[in-house]
């Protein structure tokens, strides 16, 4: 795998040059479009350094690209790849996942239904219960975290999230720097 | 004699190969240092690359062809060997190089182990001090650090590769299982490169880095480590990732199909394990010896960071073949009960067979979805594992549900860090113009020149920036050091900055913006070295 210096370093490149596109794109923006400007530029740069290996670097572009208005934007910023690493790829993929685990789910629902009806009376709930109640609670929020966690199974989440936190920690790192330098830079 | 022969064997494939890639990237970190001679501290640096560089390079070009000529290459070696003495008296590298000159030189039988893994330690251990400065600098070329990386790739995709490795896998019985020790760590790769092109996707680079990573840990390193080793500092976790996304991704690839296709197989085995049985109690060594090294390097593979080390492997092999001899007249259709309580699975000797076979442990239940359950089950709890590395104060917390509730905290935390750092330098700039160039100063580069090595611009226009990195990059390798103890302990005399950084970490369970100040101050102010920086990001945060 890429060491974090050059994960780092193409997260920066492409990062600027998706600021330098916004600022050409619209002049004179509020404080909040500026913002999202900034975290929409830095969002996509960092799903694009991963280059479509992994699931919620495509899930994050395909987001990112649905409204309009960021569409262009994320277009340029990806260039040529744009084509590979939006819409397409990411909705069959998330149809076929999704398909999968409704019939898994609506399997498990008819296996459930047959068990009420015969057993009326209900177990208390076992602390194996609990604690898998437990885990699966924490692995829906876990999925609404990760950008496009919901169409995944438990091992691609846990991997999934591997990947993304550390680009999380990657872009926090090199966001934090740019913002320390042009502190110092407007101080002086 | 057989010795030398695997000796030289040995060294034929992997090291030179290593070694190549190795020479590649230096080159290109040596070219981009003579294109950008901006800071007097290159100057330190820079003879040393060029001598070594140098001498390298006259050897990069002979071996580049001829891999399979084994005289032609051990006198290059001893060639090469010689030049980095050379260079080593004359440079910061001696200490490394003498007891490795020494040790090869000698090359007797005795020494034989020493051999095999003095060389391979060698490029490791010359490159680092040079190598790992370069490396942590971020390297000159942006995307060519790729170089060491992707020259792996090419290696692995070597089409000489594959003679090579069945080469491999044909040697002698006894010697062979003698030196499982050694070269169960080759077999490791070799299964991983065939099976590779089989799988034929882009994450070649990602698996060939695991094998050599678990044998890192586990024993001296092996030739490719020689590539990957000059990053050892790579976030651990990542690339034992890599392999376990590289194990899923095969896995994957087949999805349902590969698991359903284990549960056939698993009726095969049963099948199978009569017929296992009088090969096994036969005692043909050439039948055992891939299964036997396949079974060490399955293990490998499962596990990504086992303690076991490879005498465990040998240990295991020599058991299982004393029971599969006591068993042998048992008739018993189970088969599948082991003596010791490792997991084993075993991949046929062909590599295109796809799915997992595994083995039930003694005592659990042997159909095939449970079996194929408890895969699932261990895939998944390796991957917590490796997440418990990642996620800071996770180490303490055990159960799947608080291990989970970390791992939402903290990632919660981190997007909204995001969210914050962009606010704030959505206040900061009036525009979204950023200058980079404006952002080179002095002050700047003073804040951050506290580390000892220098810093190697790429870009001029980016250098700004970079000068941060250096001290940023600690904070994500530290994370990490836990796993590489071993490994980091030589690194970390480089990194002063860590320990403080370490701190900043976990400092950031819950970050809302109501308490930023107080979280920024107390994540900050550790670092002594960024004071300058981040004081002035605190008042900078008291105006917002």
């Amino acid at each position: 795998m890429r060491p974090p210096s050059s994960l780092k370093k193409e997260f920066l490149k492409k990062w600027i040059k998706g600021l330098q596109i916004c600022s050409t794109l619209k002049k004179n923006m509020s404080i909040l479009e500026r913002k999202k400007a900034i975290k929409l530029s830095a969002d996509v740069a960092m799903a694009s350094a991963r280059n479509g290996t992994t699931c919620w670097s495509r899930a994050l572009i395909a987001n990112a690209s649905k409204y309009g208005s960021d569409k262009h934007l994320v277009e340029q910023i990806l260039g040529p790849e744009s084509e590979r690493l939006t819409a397409k790829n990411v909705y069959t993929g998330a149809l076929v996942c999704n398909k999968r685990m409704r019939s898994k789910k609506i399997l498990k629902r008819s296996y459930g239904i047959r068990r009420t009806r015969k057993y009326a009376p209900r177990a208390a709930p076992a602390s194996s219960n609990i604690a898998k109640w437990l885990v699966r609670k924490r692995t829906k929020v876990l999925k609404s975290l990760i950008p496009g966690g919901e169409f995944m199974n438990e091992f691609c989440l846990i991997e999934e999230t591997l990947d993304y936190v550390i680009s999380l920690r990657a872009q926090v790192d090199v966001m934090r720097s740019l913002a320390t330098a042009s502190e110092l830079v407007n101080h002086n | 004699m057989e010795n030398q022969f695997f000796l030289n064997a040995g060294i034929q494939s992997h090291p030179m190969s290593a070694w190549q890639s190795l020479f590649a990237a230096m080159e290109i970190h040596t070219t981009e240092l003579n294109c950008s001679p901006d800071q007097s501290q290159d100057c330190f640096m820079n003879p040393n690359w060029e001598q070594f560089d140098s001498a390298l390079s006259s050897m990069v070009s002979s071996p580049a062809a001829s891999n399979s000529n084994i005289s032609n290459e051990s006198f290059i070696i001893r060639e090469l060997i010689s030049k980095l003495g050379s260079i080593g008296n004359s440079g910061e590298i001696s200490p490394h190089s003498q007891p490795f000159l020494a040790s090869y030189i000698n090359g007797n039988n005795s020494t034989n182990t020493s051999c095999y893994s003095t060389p391979l330690n060698s490029p490791p251990k010359l490159n680092l001090p040079l190598m790992d400065n370069l490396v942590k600098e971020k390297l000159p070329s942006l995307g060519k650090s790729m170089g060491l990386n992707s020259s792996v790739a090419d290696f692995s995709a070597d089409p000489g590769f594959a003679e090579r490795a069945a080469k491999f896998s044909c040697f002698g019985s006894s010697s062979f299982n003698g030196r499982t020790t050694q070269f169960g760590l080759n077999t490791n790769e070799i299964s991983a490169y065939r099976s590779n092109p089989l799988t034929a996707n882009v994450k070649l680079p990602r698996v060939s880095s695991s094998p050599s990573l678990k044998a890192m840990g586990s024993q001296g390193p092996v030739a490719v480590q020689g590539a990957n080793k000059n990053s050892p500092w790579q976030d651990r976790s990542e690339l034992a990732n890599s392999q376990e996304a590289s194990n899923v991704s095969e896995q994957n690839h087949n999805g349902d199909p590969g698991l359903k296709a284990s549960k056939d197989s698993n009726p095969r085995k049963r099948k199978a394990g009569p017929k296992a049985k009088p090969k096994e109690t036969s005692a043909s060594p050439p039948a055992n010896t891939p299964k036997v090294s396949e079974l060490n390097e399955e293990r490998n593979e499962k596990r990504c960071k086992s303690s076991e080390s490879k005498g465990n492997g040998n240990g295991f092999v020599i058991s299982e073949e004393e029971a599969k001899g006591s068993n042998g007249n048992a008739g018993d259709e189970k088969q599948n009960k082991t003596n010791n309580n490792n997991d084993t699975t075993t991949k046929p000797p062909e590599p295109p067979k796809d799915y997992i076979h595994v083995r039930a442990r003694r005592g659990q239940a042997t159909d095939s979805h449970s079996l194929a359950e408890r895969v699932r089950r261990e895939k998944i709890s390796e991957r917590m594992k490796l997440l418990q590395n990642l996620v800071p104060g996770c180490n303490k917390v055990t159960g799947k549900a608080l291990m989970l509730d970390e791992i939402i905290n903290y990632v919660q935390s981190l997007q909204r860090q995001v969210e914050f750092l962009s606010m704030k330098l959505a206040s900061v700039n009036t525009s979204l113009d950023f200058n980079v160039d404006s952002l080179m100063s002095k002050d700047i580069f003073q804040s951050n020149n506290t580390l000892p090595h220098p810093i190697f611009p790429i870009d001029s226009s980016a250098s700004a920036i970079f000068g941060h990195q250096p001290q940023q990059n600690p904070a994500l390798q530290c994370s990490v050091d836990p796993l590489e103890t071993g490994i980091c302990s030589n690194l970390n005399t480089h990194l002063p900055p860590i320990n403080q950084f370490t701190e900043t970490v976990p400092q950031y369970p819950t970050f809302c913006e109501g308490d930023l100040q107080t979280v920024v101050q107390m994540g900050f102010g550790q670092n002594p070295s960024q004071e300058m920086g981040f004081q002035g990001s605190n008042q900078m945060k008291v105006e917002l």
